[in-house]
């Protein structure tokens, strides 16, 4: 047996949740003190311990209301599983607007550096796939000669500096 | 922007066999898929190509 404070404290619940869910019908405490005080006996906790529960898993005060008084199993079963059902597509939800976020953060990034690729990274790439740096003087030598422009773009698009860009294309002539 | 017939001149020209080509693919693959995706529109490829290359650079 519990006072309404003893329980509130033992559920970590504040007095007035369980005035509240007393007066919606959801916990009503099973017997009254001579002075009218509510006491809790052992059933209102358990049917406490469940409600909690449920709430842990969202389902609202109704719902509950519901599972607890449901006879049928098929009911019963029933509104967990559209709880479930909710609960993923909340997260479906959620999942794709951290998609759409990542998007933008990705487009925005690009954007403002505007290039796919640093020239280290590019060197690296060349490297790895086997020039030297003979190699790669051969392959400014042969980008210039097919088109300076679009040599000096791509150089460009890796970060390089007009000087730098210069310098290379000077020396690929 | 060059095109890929270009590219693929030049970095032959350059001195990457077919084999230096592949692993150029490779490499770029693993450095970052979406550059490497990003890159292979920009020389005009379509997408089933893409799709291609990129599945026999993995």
């Amino acid at each position: 047996m519990a006072s309404i404070g003893k329980l509130a404290g033992e559920f970590g619940l504040s007095r007035s949740t369980l005035l509240y869910y007393d007066s919606i019908g959801l916990l009503c405490p099973s017997k009254r003190s001579e002075a009218g005080y509510r006491i809790y006996e052992k059933r209102d906790m358990d049917r406490l311990h469940r409600i909690c529960r449920y709430r842990e898993a969202g389902l609202s005060l109704s719902d509950i209301q519901r599972l607890l008084e449901e006879r049928s199993p098929v009911s019963y079963f029933a509104t967990l599983e559209k709880r479930l059902s909710d609960l993923n597509e909340e997260i479906g939800s959620l999942r794709r607007q951290q998609q759409v976020i990542v998007g933008i953060l990705k487009e925005d990034n690009k954007s403002a550096s505007g290039q796919v690729m640093n020239k280290e990274q590019w060197i690296e790439l060349l490297r790895t796939s086997g020039l030297d740096e003979a190699g790669m003087q051969r392959w400014h030598c042969g980008f210039e000669k097919l088109s300076g422009s679009c040599h000096h773009d791509f150089l460009r698009s890796l970060g390089l500096d007009e000087k730098e860009i210069q310098r290379i294309r000077r020396n690929s002539r | 922007m060059l095109n890929k017939e270009q590219w693929k001149t030049l970095l032959k020209k350059t001195g990457l066999d077919t084999e230096g080509l592949n692993r150029f693919h490779r490499e770029f693959e693993k450095l970052s898929g979406e550059d490497h995706q990003e890159f292979l529109e920009l020389l005009g490829i379509d997408a089933e190509e893409i799709g291609r290359i990129r599945d026999s650079s993995k």
